[in-house]
């Protein structure tokens, strides 16, 4: 109680502030509470802010006695410089506010303490102002707390000045309460300012309702929020921000505060609106072919086919362009000052290969000149020259903002430039399985309006693929998914009348950095002429081979050479049977001439000579030629052949094919020679008819004597005939002839009476050649028709026994006749008969005859060489 | 034909020796008969060419019936015999073609067999008178 005292020295408990108010027994009470208070409570009076009162606390806490204490100035504790001004806490407090503060003040003995002060005006009953109270309490043991706490600010300080975001907090009210450097630096506000004027008119007055308004949902229902907003600048201008705060909540999971962050994407949000705005544009372009143009320059011919923008932009009216104009047409559009570069690109295109870009300026149709972008390639034919030079010109006059859309534009027009014209464009979002696709992809896929506004998926694109394609497209689509970079298909896609169209699908797929999928976006093309086309080539492919097939099968069938020679008459071509007369492998014979790889040279040289001669005459003939031989001789074959030309018209070589005539010629030489002979022969026939008539004309007795003999003479040589045709018409041997057996019996049994058994032949085995035997068989003639008339044959009990037999190189042939009248004299005259014989066997066969008339009959010896014999 | 002309007009070989080559007896006896119709000597017949070379060699001859194909060979060699002495010569034979001789002698005549044995004397006949 007494430790309490008033400035006037008596004590609080007993001396009331206002003594003549006077103190009671409540008052007393309130004496000792206050000086058993743990806290210090020191009264500043009204006015300069004198002590007035000074409990033991606060002696403990600050060193001095209240003796010390009361009546020393306001100042007495504060430390200097003081935190909170000279005098703030004590008027802040006498205005009426209720000051709660956590601040320092001095010791007696000089030293810092950490104090909570609460602070309050006291109001007499009457309603004066006494002064001011102030509950101080030492929280000097929450030092070290207060100095991690320090630290730890210090450190978030560092951390959220050095971020690049705004970062600020709030109360649990939505009380603003801090913002980083960044957040001043940006706003411009006052640093340290907090509520109220940190956030006035900050908000773009068309963003400012929707942002309150999330905001506030964030605070009643504790949710974290995520808003894009343009925030004024320092500048003035409002840039777009992205807002997210968070609450933090205490064990409980009460609200304790909320964090917040502003990032600035303006920079970022500009470009995708520019970017947006350059894919509209493109799309534009494309759709409305407003600044895409094409061309394709075929090199050789020097004739340009554009579109009708490139037209356009070039000056030409299109329909004068459509039949295709020299280049020189479009380069006189091009900006004088651009012109030279250009050719010079164009040049270095065609001559190097190279893909070719240039910027340049052109006149166009209205006069104006724009910039263009011409971007192409110049592809070669087989032979590696400059064939067809197409590519795409777009109009860049509007650059600056058009640089996004002029990288897409590129990387797309490079993609259409490969295979024809783009038909549509798409985004795929993954991880939402979403695609955004233009109205032309729509139209490819046979998609509804509604479809493509309720969202498309893959599976939904997949149902217009055909399925045979399904397989190979979802495997290339996984494919680059797992991988990521280019993706290119071409499949089926169904159209609204239910045909399907050929499309090649380009496009590229990017993953996250943890390598998941994210966007996919790309171009359909549509290359079902050009699948029309691949499908033409590859039937007349398929037509060509199965042709080439057919033909060789039927070169390889035919019986006749066929062959195909070179100007220099080098082997081509040649099937199998102009192997087989060559008789050398294909090796030894390709690229080889005639000359070369046939035996007989003379034969090769003449073979060569004729082709020269047909190729330079570029004619065709038919001619036979000897080409090799056989066990019989050289071959003959009759050729067919023809100069064979390029498709210049230029002869560069020959074809041929050759029949083998070798045997029809033979057979034909044969038939002739046949000919002759039986020409011969029967002339001869005649002719010795002829004569024997004469003769037996001479020699006969009578008509009916001559009648006899000369139908038997002609009956001889009829059957000498027939015995020897076979050998004379090749049906046998010519050497084969006949026997003296079948000989004899054809000649000499017609004179034998019938039924007699009169004739005996004997001997070998004698072959008679055709001349022979017809001389033979008029002597036998001879001998059995005087044999018949006067000898053993005239009689039924005469015998005839012809026998013979081989001597060296003679036949010895003995004639016996016996049993016959009796023959007393050789007769008178030699008549005829016996001078043919004479003839036939002396001078033909070179042969000896002796006659002898026995008793018994005629004997008659022939002696002939076997050498005649055989004629 | 044939006969009617040789009935009418006998040839007259004016005792010539014909020399007869041929090696078919009827026809070279035919020819023998011929040339003694025409009042001519035959010298022959020769069946070969040796024997005709050797009635040559050994007679006299005026003029010559000639078969072309002996069983020894042509009759060339007896053409070049005959040709040096310049008598009247015919080649009686059924293949006037083959042997090649008529381009050899052009000056011989050639008759195709059969030809009528007359036809063959008058012919000789005529060259004899010149």
């Amino acid at each position: 109680m007494s430790d309490f005292s008033c400035a006037d020295g008596s004590g609080f408990g007993d001396a009331a502030i206002e003594r003549d108010e006077g103190l009671g027994e409540e008052d007393a009470r309130y004496a000792a509470i206050i000086n058993t208070a743990p806290d210090a409570i020191i009264v500043f009076a009204v006015g300069e802010g004198r002590i007035i009162a000074w409990n033991p606390a606060a002696t403990r806490m600050f060193g001095y006695s209240m003796q010390e204490a009361i009546g020393a100035p306001v100042t007495l504790l504060l430390p200097e410089p003081c935190p909170e001004g000279p005098t703030g806490v004590f008027d802040r407090a006498l205005s009426g506010e209720e000051v709660q503060i956590d601040t320092v003040r001095r010791h007696k003995d000089g030293r810092l303490v950490d104090v909570a002060i609460t602070a309050n005006r006291m109001i007499a009953a009457n309603g004066r102002v006494l002064g001011v109270v102030a509950f101080m309490r030492d929280i000097t043991d929450r030092t070290a707390i207060r100095a991690q706490l320090q630290a730890s600010e210090a450190k978030f300080q560092a951390i959220v000045d050095s971020i690049d975001q705004m970062i600020w907090s709030t109360r649990p009210d939505g009380h603003h309460d801090y913002f980083n450097q960044r957040w001043y630096g940006f706003t411009g506000a006052p640093d340290g300012a907090t509520e109220g004027e940190a956030w006035n008119d900050m908000f773009h007055p068309d963003d400012r309702d929707r942002a309150w308004s999330v905001w506030r949902r964030s605070l009643a229902t504790g949710e974290p929020y995520h808003i894009e907003y343009r925030l004024r600048h320092r500048s003035g201008r409002y840039r777009w921000v992205i807002g997210r705060a968070q609450p933090v909540r205490d064990a409980a999971g009460r609200i304790v505060r909320w964090y917040g962050t502003c990032t600035d994407v303006h920079d970022l949000k500009v470009a995708q609106e520019a970017l947006r705005a350059s894919e509209e544009r493109f799309r534009f372009a494309l759709d409305a072919a407003g600044g895409i143009g094409t061309w394709s320059w075929d090199v050789r011919t020097d004739i340009v086919t554009v579109d009708a923008t490139f037209a356009t932009l070039f000056g030409v009216e299109p329909e004068r362009a459509a039949d295709g104009l020299p280049i020189a047409t479009y380069v006189a559009a091009i900006h004088p000052d651009d012109r030279g570069a250009v050719a010079a690109e164009i040049a270095r295109a065609v001559d190097g290969g190279d893909d070719y870009l240039a910027e340049y300026r052109v006149t166009g149709l209205d006069g104006k000149t724009r910039w263009v972008l011409a971007r192409g390639r110049c592809a070669r034919n087989a032979q590696g020259l400059p064939a067809r030079f197409p590519g795409v010109v777009i109009d860049i006059t509007d650059r600056k903002s058009t640089e996004e859309a002029l990288r897409i534009a590129v990387e797309r027009i490079d993609l259409a430039l490969n295979s024809g014209a783009i038909v549509g464009t798409w985004v795929w979002d993954i991880p939402a399985d979403r695609f955004t696709v233009d109205e032309r992809f729509a139209r490819s896929f046979a998609l509804s309006p509604q479809q493509c506004q309720q969202g498309l998926s893959l599976g939904l694109l997949m149902a217009s693929i055909h399925p045979e394609d399904w397989s190979h497209v979802r495997q290339a689509v996984a494919s680059v998914m797992e991988t990521g970079g280019p993706y290119s298909a071409e499949y089926r896609v169904r159209q609204f009348d239910g045909t399907y169209r050929w499309v090649e699908a380009n496009g590229h797929c990017s993953l996250d950095a943890a390598g998941k999928p994210l966007r996919f976006p790309g171009v359909l093309i549509d290359i079902d002429r050009r699948k029309q086309v691949e499908e033409e080539l590859r039937r007349k492919e398929a037509e060509a081979t199965e042709a080439t097939r057919i033909l060789r099968t039927v070169i390889e069938s035919v019986p006749a050479l066929i062959y195909v020679k070179d100007i220099d008459g080098r082997m081509r071509i040649a099937n199998g049977p102009v192997m087989e007369l060559i008789g050398k492998p294909w090796s030894e014979v390709e690229g080889r001439t005639d000359l070369e790889f046939l035996d007989d040279k003379e034969q090769g040289r003449r073979i060569m000579e004729t082709d020269r001669r047909i190729m330079e005459s570029g004619t065709t003939e038919e001619l036979e030629e000897v080409v090799g031989q056989d066990e019989r001789g050289p071959r003959i074959w009759l050729s067919h052949k023809t100069a064979f030309r390029d498709g210049t018209g230029q002869v560069v070589g020959l074809v041929g094919t050759s029949v083998d005539l070798t045997s029809r010629k033979r057979a034909e030489e044969d038939r002739q020679l046949l000919v002759r002979e039986l020409n011969h022969r029967v002339k001869n026939l005649f002719a010795v008819a002829v004569g024997m008539v004469a003769m037996t004309a001479r020699t006969s007795a009578g008509v009916r004597d001559m009648a006899d003999a000369l139908t038997g003479r002609l009956l001889a040589l009829a059957r000498a005939h027939d015995l020897i045709r076979p050998a004379v018409t090749g049906e046998a041997a010519a050497t084969d002839g006949t026997t003296l057996v079948e000989l004899m019996q054809a000649v000499i049994v017609p004179h034998l009476a019938p039924g007699t058994d009169s004739l005996h032949l004997e001997g070998p085995q004698v072959h008679a050649g055709p001349t022979a035997a017809t001389s033979l068989a008029l002597t036998l003639h001879e001998l059995a028709t005087n044999a018949a008339k006067y000898g053993a044959l005239s009689s039924t009990q005469g015998t005839l026994t012809v026998s013979w037999q081989t001597e060296g190189d003679t036949l010895i042939l003995l004639w016996r006749e016996s049993g016959g009248p009796v023959v007393r004299t050789p007769p008178a005259r030699r008549g005829f008969g016996s001078q043919l014989i004479q003839m036939s066997i002396g001078s033909q066969l070179g042969g000896r005859i002796s006659q002898e008339w026995c008793q018994a009959g005629l004997r008659v010896t022939l002696i002939i060489p076997f050498g005649k014999l055989s004629q | 034909m044939v006969h009617t002309v040789s009935s009418r007009t006998q040839p007259d070989l004016g005792s010539a020796h014909v020399l007869v080559v041929e090696d078919e007896p009827f026809i070279a006896y035919d020819l023998i008969l011929a040339v003694e119709d025409a009042h001519g000597l035959p010298v022959g017949p020769a069946a070969t060419v040796l024997e005709a070379l050797d009635l040559i060699g050994s007679h006299k001859i005026d003029a010559a019936i000639l078969d072309v194909t002996l069983s020894d060979g042509t009759v060339g060699p007896v053409l070049e015999a005959l040709e040096k002495t310049g008598v009247p010569i015919v080649l009686h034979t059924a293949t006037p073609q083959s042997s090649g001789l008529s381009d050899r002698f052009p000056q011989v005549a050639v008759y195709t067999k059969p030809t009528a044995v007359a036809v063959l004397t008058r012919h000789l006949a005529k060259q004899l008178q010149r």
